[in-house]
């Protein structure tokens, strides 16, 4: 009862016409980035965060979430119609949605996509409503040491794992931490590695960074890649080509569901994510029996797979970036660095010490689900245009909004320069294969590691073994060490797996 | 397009010394471990991370010889030389107007984009980012020498 009065509680915040008027902005925006496929939802986010400047914190955060919902809305337009997946979480929509389209049904397939976004995100956003507050009351047994160990676990767990090369995301995850060092130390208020220059003072200004390295970065990325082909399945389609019958909801219904329950667990995992939240429920909708057209070949069961799972997950996302300040994925670190921007600091504190906060973010998100089914029925018609800008537009287009973005967002030159220096690194960064994701990761949760290493340390008078004789730690850390070596045992697994099939043979 | 430089121990490289110069900051200018209120230094913190670093640095740099030839854009040039340029006029002619000519130069030389579409594009552009950014968010631009000049 308590959960659905803080939950009331944060709808009148959210409510409110400024409010409802951002989330509907940000809504806007985020399908828009969302569906072009040269941007995608890490972009998106970073090239939108300087515009939330204008409004006072509840309003910029309610803006925030919205821009990042409505993206997982955005990417599957892309998928659909052309058959490039705006982002890497609607890959497995364009295996089903696609052919869907290419058999004349493309509304039909931008309608299941959307319901089903909407319906697997409701159910995320319910999971998130009564499970967030129970993981922030057991994160608040967490001391220092418990949070150190916690933050390895967190920093390995996306860093390591999901983007492939150890050593290359170990270095990534360094190179971050390495960044946010720079600047006033917040346990002494000294100057570190500022190298005599003033600027450094005040660290590295995170939105110009995120600006570069994403999207200067991509439009680097958008110069070496050819001109994609037109291939628009249609020319022109409206609401009225994107009715459902009966037999189509009922096919929606069993892999909705699924996927939103299972993708907002998913979603709750440190370094999951909506993408193997899709994948997860696309194979196991894969091996229906009740599955009324095979899979790959334009199932409607395909698509709601996918979209559910996305959306649930995105919306699951969201329990340990506000319960234990831990974001899953690139995207939600660029969203903690906004929200942390604005005050905000996600942690188990949150839901104790700034209720009104985290309840006005989360009763949004239903606000924002709600707002951008109905944007995204009404703007298909605009939609299809934006979807086709030419990369030789996009590529000064985007290099304009950087700079813009990033000048608005410090209101001087030097976070300009930052972003071009990021914007730099960024693209070399992803030239040698080094993803960007842990780097940004580490520089959000970096001064949370420091505090709480520093913390513990005092308090054992520099002795490790605090990290092992608390049960919670000693957990973590195991976690962490498997972590550590599970790349090596999946290695040795499939090593094995291929010899047995090899004697089989 | 691509040129093919085989630049892959670069990198690793580059971070190898990064990390020294932090370990060598954080041991000798910040200090790790203060004895007397039995409490760490600024210094221990980065020096452990810099310390990782330089190991997988040292990874990163053996594995990169068996790696395929790292590639850049030639083009990518052309973009930094236009970023540069619009960052040094920006002090002489502000910044809207430097990324004004940027964007209709990009557009008809690089892009080789027709007029009209130059012209759409780069009026709906310019009037969410006046509309958006200079009234909506109440964002002063840089006007540069020349417009403060002018305007007194």
């Amino acid at each position: 009862m308590e959960t659905l009065s803080y939950l009331f509680s944060g709808f009148q915040t959210a409510l409110t016409f400024q409010n409802i008027g951002a989330a509907a902005f940000g809504a806007v925006l985020g399908i828009i980035v969302g569906a072009m496929p040269g941007i995608g939802s890490l972009v998106g986010v970073a090239l939108l965060l300087p515009l939330t400047y204008a409004f006072n914190p509840t309003t910029a955060i309610i803006m925030l979430g919205a821009i990042y919902y409505a993206n997982m809305f955005g990417g599957a337009f892309s998928s659909i119609l052309i058959n490039v997946p705006g982002d890497a979480p609607a890959i497995m929509t364009a295996l089903d949605g696609y052919p869907l389209a290419r058999k004349g049904k493309p509304g039909k397939a931008l309608m299941t996509s959307n319901i089903a976004s909407f319906a697997g995100g409701l159910l995320g956003m319910i999971v998130l409503t009564f499970f967030g507050p129970a993981l922030a009351q057991f994160g608040l047994k967490f001391g220092p040491a418990e949070m150190t160990t916690l933050m390895l676990v967190a920093l390995s767990s996306i860093s390591w794992l999901i983007e492939g090369d150890v050593m290359k995301g170990l270095a990534a995850t360094c190179i971050g931490i390495l960044i946010s060092t720079i600047g006033i130390s917040t346990n002494t208020s000294a100057a570190r590695y500022t190298f005599g220059v003033v600027h450094l003072l005040s660290g590295i200004n995170f939105i110009p960074l995120v600006v570069g390295f994403i999207g200067m970065a991509q439009v680097f990325n958008l110069l070496g890649q050819q001109e994609r082909e037109n291939d628009l399945v249609v020319k022109k389609l409206g609401i009225k080509d994107c009715r459902l019958d009966k037999e189509d909801v009922s096919r929606m219904v069993e892999p909705t569901i699924r996927g939103g329950l299972l993708g907002s667990v998913i979603g709750f995992i440190p370094g999951a994510g909506a993408t193997m939240a899709s994948i997860v429920n696309y194979t196991i909708q894969k091996k229906s029996k009740r599955n009324k057209e095979k899979l790959g070949t334009g199932a409607i069961e395909g698509i709601a797979a996918s979209e559910a799972a996305n959306n649930g997950a995105a919306a699951g996302a969201f329990g340990p970036l506000l319960a234990l300040g831990i974001p899953g994925s690139g995207t939600t670190a660029v969203l903690l660095g906004g929200l942390m921007m604005w005050g905000l600091q996600p942690g188990p504190r949150l839901f104790t010490d700034s209720p009104d906060f985290a309840w006005s973010l989360i009763s949004s998100l239903y606000v924002s689900n709600i707002i951008a089914l109905i944007l995204a029925l009404v703007m298909i018609p605009f939609i299809m245009k934006v979807i086709c800008i030419p990369n030789k537009i996009l590529i000064p287009t985007i290099t304009v909004i950087c700079f813009v973005g990033s000048y608005a967002s410090t209101t001087s030159m030097w976070g300009v320069l930052i972003m071009i220096i990021g914007g730099i690194l960024g693209y070399v960064f992803q030239r040698y294969g080094y993803s960007a994701s842990p780097m940004l990761l580490a520089s959000i949760l970096s001064v949370t590691f420091e505090v709480n290493l520093r913390r513990a340390l005092n308090i054992s008078g520099g002795s490790l073994s605090i990290f092992v004789t608390k049960p919670l730690s000693l957990i973590f850390l195991l976690i962490f060490v498997g972590l550590l070596f599970s790349p090596v045992i999946k290695k040795a697994y499939r090593k094995s797996k291929a010899q047995k099939a090899e004697k089989s043979a | 397009m691509k040129g093919k430089i085989k630049l892959n121990f670069i990198f690793p490289v580059v971070t190898a010394i990064l990390s020294v110069v932090w370990m060598y900051k954080g041991l000798f200018e910040y200090g790790m471990w203060d004895a007397a209120s039995t409490s760490p230094k600024d210094g221990l913190f980065p020096f452990i991370i810099a310390a990782v670093l330089l190991i997988a640095s040292i990874f990163n740099i053996i594995s990169s010889f068996k790696e395929k030839p790292v590639t850049f854009e030639k083009n990518a040039l052309y973009l930094v030389a236009a970023l540069a340029l619009v960052y040094f006029f920006t002090e002489y002619i502000g910044l809207l107007p430097a990324l004004f000519i940027f964007y209709v130069l990009w557009l008809k030389l690089y892009a080789r984009v027709d007029w009209k579409t130059t012209i759409i594009a780069t009026v709906a552009l310019f009037a969410v980012v006046y509309f958006g950014f200079a009234v909506g968010l109440q964002i002063r631009f840089p006007q540069g020498l020349l417009f403060e000049m002018l305007l007194g």
